[in-house]
């Protein structure tokens, strides 16, 4: 039950911060907070717990996105996955990793919802993806920290 | 350790099984409830959470950033006289123009609006599609397919409606496409987002009497637009080699980034 709660608070900061909070700052800015909850989900949260977060979590998200349903779920679901299988070959304990992850994996996610979209993702403007990306790239260590620092040890 | 490897690929096999379906049945009517409910419950979470934000803004704007507010006032009496003379010159020429479709015994029936007034409570998740949430649903009047303004022009058109929210599809998505005409030449055309912030008007064939800067507004073919609404400028015109139409690119009116309220346009057939 605690652990649902927490999972809960974490999505609503996380939907508040990429819905309202960024967007009011900078209309075009998108910063996916979610992609950098995930890789913490990867490196301290147990798998079941984790897919299924992610889930249920790409799910909701899906409300507040004028993409077709069921494919963020896809998407995010996919690359978890991936983060899964490249933890195995690269080490993402350090916040340079991170940052590279963060960045490689959402340069992917736009891409495939593009291309899922039947857009090119590019037409959103090369600027617009660098700003998003490096923007998502830099935010992810810190929202990594606080889901070590969510999930404590003696559960992981 | 293996049987707890197979057991992972198993449950995750499942899940993008489940999504699969889930894409394969996108537009079912229940999940569109589900969102709704979901866009509704985070009305109310956005609204909890930044309620100490607001109460702080309020006491700001109301207590403590009043200066400059005495100057700010005259200017907004000297512009709210101007605007009244306006719109009693207006009137004036409505009542003209009703007086003549009288005096020629025009038979067509005029359109009437009400504006319905919302706040802007989220943006879209992906950078992909182009859509928003404002705090006014069916219980306000929303409904789908409803024209979204504000002073500057088109925002966008309502897609999915619940009680207490409205998601909105903007005019720079890319699957948005709003019968236009150019305001001076009359020249008809389809406006459509290009998805990086600008706007295309396609369909147009001769380039003469295209100006840059020229006002682009509704139709009101289709009859879901309003005629005469702003929709933008044209910013550049090119005629590619071996097509038959021009390439037109415009210039949103309204400054989608800065939005916060909106007007949604509620048109009701009214006269003869």
């Amino acid at each position: 039950m605690y652990q649902v709660i927490r999972f809960f608070c974490l999505f609503i900061f996380i939907l508040l911060m990429e819905t309202t909070v960024v967007p009011s700052i900078s209309g075009s800015l998108r910063i996916d907070f979610f992609l950098a909850a995930i890789i913490g989900f990867v490196l301290y949260v147990p798998f079941s717990y984790g897919i299924f977060f992610v889930f249920v979590a790409s799910f909701l998200l899906q409300a507040h996105s004028g993409i077709l349903t069921g494919i963020l779920p896809f998407v995010y679901i996919l690359v978890y996955l991936g983060i899964w299988l490249v933890k195995d070959f690269v080490y993402l304990e350090n916040s340079r990793s991170q940052f590279i992850i963060a960045c490689l994996f959402n340069i992917l996610i736009i891409a495939s919802t593009g291309l899922m979209m039947n857009r090119w993702f590019m037409e959103e403007g090369i600027r617009q993806v660098i700003l998003n990306t490096a923007t998502t790239g830099l935010c992810a260590p810190p929202l990594i920290f606080c889901i070590n620092y969510l999930w404590p040890a003696n559960e992981k | 350790m293996r049987r707890k490897e197979e057991d992972r690929i198993f449950f995750a096999g499942v899940l993008v099984v489940l999504i699969l379906v889930m894409i394969s049945i996108g537009s079912h009517r229940y999940f569109k409830d589900f969102f709704g409910l979901n866009r509704d419950a985070y009305y109310w979470i956005e609204k909890v959470s930044f309620a100490p934000f607001g109460f702080a803004s309020h006491v700001w704007d109301n207590y403590l950033d009043l200066v400059n507010t005495k100057q700010e006032n005259s200017q907004l009496k000297q512009n709210l006289e101007k605007a009244r003379v306006e719109i009693s010159l207006y009137k004036e020429l409505a009542n003209e123009n009703e007086r003549l479709k009288a005096m020629l015994e025009f038979k067509g029936a005029s359109n009437e609006f009400k504006l319905l007034s919302a706040m802007i409570l989220s943006q879209d998740v992906s950078i992909i599609s182009k859509t928003m949430v404002i705090d006014k649903g069916t219980r306000d009047g929303f409904r789908k397919s409803m024209p979204v303004i504000n002073a500057d022009g088109v925002i966008g058109r309502v897609i999915e409606t619940s009680p207490d929210t409205a998601q909105v599809l903007l005019i720079t998505d890319p699957n948005s496409a709003i019968p236009a005409l150019i305001e001076d030449t009359r020249i008809k055309g389809i406006v459509k987002g290009k998805g990086d912030g600008s706007l295309s008007l396609e369909y147009v064939r001769d380039p003469e009497g295209l100006n840059i800067g020229s006002p682009v507004v509704t139709s009101g073919l289709l009859g879901v637009f309003p005629k005469g609404l702003k929709l933008g400028y044209i910013k550049e015109i090119r005629r590619p080699k071996n097509k038959i139409f021009l390439e037109i690119t415009l210039k949103p009116s309204v400054k989608i980034e800065k939005i916060e309220e909106v007007f949604g346009v509620e048109s009701y057939v009214s006269g003869n």
